[in-house]
């Protein structure tokens, strides 16, 4: 039996979360690329040979293969008890932004191969630290980080329907669902409408001030966040609001970094 | 085994209503791309500095506030009631068309109104002029039984008829986003959307009224859908599009006027 639940579970990640990921980190990867410089725009082009958004997914393919399971810890980043990144651990994803925008910056010392998975690498990686459920909050032990939730339909009576999912899907895959029916350029588009002006503003820092923004945005979650808490509809709509500003401020960040980078 | 595969078919099944969903708002979402193409360019940027949005980001938003606290009254704006001659039923606030028209007479003043209240009134209109044009968005009196809300199957599931309409475009558009589909079928001339956007919201619902009958002659109670004659899907394809487009085409009309003013 136990075999079976195991295969169950997978079927139920194959079917629904993986592909919004996918989605999530192609509007990510379509806003940043909407915001890069000409010679930025160009460089990336040529060192991908393809644009930034059909580039986005490559890191969580290799996190399956035998040979580059260890990248799977690259998606969570770590912060301390003050919501600083301070970590030099090769495990974690602040980490290896890092490692590899030096590879990027120092181009010419490294051969083709590793600078297109640098470049794939920090698309997928500044995407993925602005995920909430991928912050580990060193004052929050790991059992906390990962629970189930209740969703409700907001309907009573006959029409009311409750769903279980784990909080990492939740914010993986729930929130951006109710956009999937869009292109990544149409979400991408609207990203800009809503947040363009703040561009700036939230584009300014470093990756590790970025890391202790989104901590401190995680941090707010985890107050109120309890296993098998019911979240209400109109609670639901509020965080969508919120998953979206932090993927614009993805978004705008990994266009500043690469515009830094290949300026 | 046997308790593996039960476990397996919860979990599809879960995953086809994930994608029913969907199914509902990639809906509303090609009516609000089709409208965006067609506003005047005041009216575009009208709508943006109100909403700070595109269009179709509030396609669905009536539906997922329909049930939070404040927002209850709205929950049966969503169609409209026809009486047997297809006249809206009189007196009947809880109705898209009565709410519409409403909406729209107070946002002939719409600069002197909070910008709040201008923000959630479109929000209101992007979805409801959609819904109305929802092919069982059309409330049929009791006393005609052939127009009840029924069930239909789909790989012999039971599936309710309502569910499978207001996921027509996507069952009908398979793989494909809200803006390619509504790329691919907004291809009528200025004259003809013209002509489709006359009258007046409570003319549409008359015409809905009257031309949405048809559907419970193509996809009869219990049918099964993926067994029902290539003709009927057909046309219950074109229905479904055409519904679509004139959705969109009348949202544009509507917010063109407001902001026209």
């Amino acid at each position: 039996m136990k075999r079976y639940i195991v295969l169950l579970i997978s079927l139920l990640c194959i079917s629904t979360a993986s592909a919004w990921n996918k989605f999530a980190q192609q509007c990510i990867a379509t806003l940043a690329e909407q915001n890069l410089t000409e010679e930025a725009k160009s460089e990336a082009t040529k060192i991908l040979g393809g644009d930034l958004a059909s580039n986005s997914w490559w890191l969580q393919t290799i996190a399956k293969e035998e040979a580059t399971k260890y990248t799977s810890s690259w998606h969570y980043i770590k912060v301390n008890a003050e919501h600083k990144s301070v970590t030099k651990s090769k495990k974690d994803g602040v980490v290896q932004i890092e490692r590899c925008v030096d590879i990027l910056e120092n181009r010419a010392e490294h051969s083709d191969s590793t600078v297109v998975a640098a470049l794939k690498s920090v698309i997928h990686l500044v995407a993925d630290m602005h995920n909430i459920a991928h912050i580990r909050l060193e004052d929050i032990p790991t059992s906390q980080r990962n629970f189930n939730i209740q969703i409700s339909n907001g309907f009573t009576g006959k029409k009311a329907k409750i769903a279980q999912v784990t909080w990492r899907k939740y914010w993986e895959a729930n929130l951006i669902n109710r956009h999937a029916s869009y292109s990544p350029e149409l979400f991408a588009a609207d990203l800009e409408t809503c947040h363009g002006a703040d561009k700036e503003r939230f584009s300014a820092g470093d990756v590790r001030y970025w890391a202790a923004d989104m901590a401190s945005l995680a941090a707010a979650q985890y107050k109120w966040a309890k296993p098998d808490m019911l979240m209400s509809r109109e609670k639901d709509n509020r965080l969508e609001q919120m998953n979206e500003k932090t993927m614009a401020r993805a978004g705008y960040r990994l266009a500043a970094l690469l515009n830094g980078i290949f300026k | 085994m046997k308790r593996f595969l039960i476990l397996a078919a919860v979990a599809l099944s879960f995953a086809a209503t994930q994608s029913a969903k969907a199914w509902n708002n990639i809906g509303h979402a090609t009516i609000a791309v089709i409208a965006e193409r067609h506003l005047t360019d005041e009216a575009k940027e009208k709508c943006r500095s109100y909403l700070k949005h595109n269009l179709p980001y509030y396609a669905s938003w009536m539906d997922y506030w329909r049930n939070c606290p404040g927002f209850e009254a709205t929950t049966s704006w969503h169609s409209v009631p026809v009486d047997v001659n297809n006249r809206q039923i009189k007196g009947e606030t809880n109705n898209a068309a009565y709410q519409i028209n409403r909406i729209c007479k107070r946002m002939r003043k719409y600069h002197k109104l909070k910008d709040s209240i201008v923000c959630d009134n479109l929000k209101y209109l992007i979805h409801m002029v959609g819904d109305m044009h929802c092919p069982t968005h059309t409330k049929y009196s009791p006393d005609e039984p052939n127009l009840k809300q029924r069930s239909v199957k789909m790989k012999g599931k039971k599936l309710g008829f309502h569910t499978f309409w207001d996921g027509s475009i996507g069952y009908y558009n398979k793989g494909m986003k809200c803006d390619q589909i509504a790329a691919m079928y907004d291809t009528l001339t200025e004259a003809e959307i013209a002509q489709i956007c006359q009258g007046t919201p409570n003319d549409w619902a008359l015409a809905n009224a009257e031309q949405m009958r048809e559907i419970y002659t193509l996809l009869p109670v219990h049918s099964e859908v993926t067994e029902i004659s290539e003709q009927n899907h057909e046309r219950m394809k074109q229905i479904a599009m055409q519904q679509a487009l004139v959705g969109g085409y009348r949202l544009a009309k509507v917010l063109n006027d407001i902001f026209s003013k």
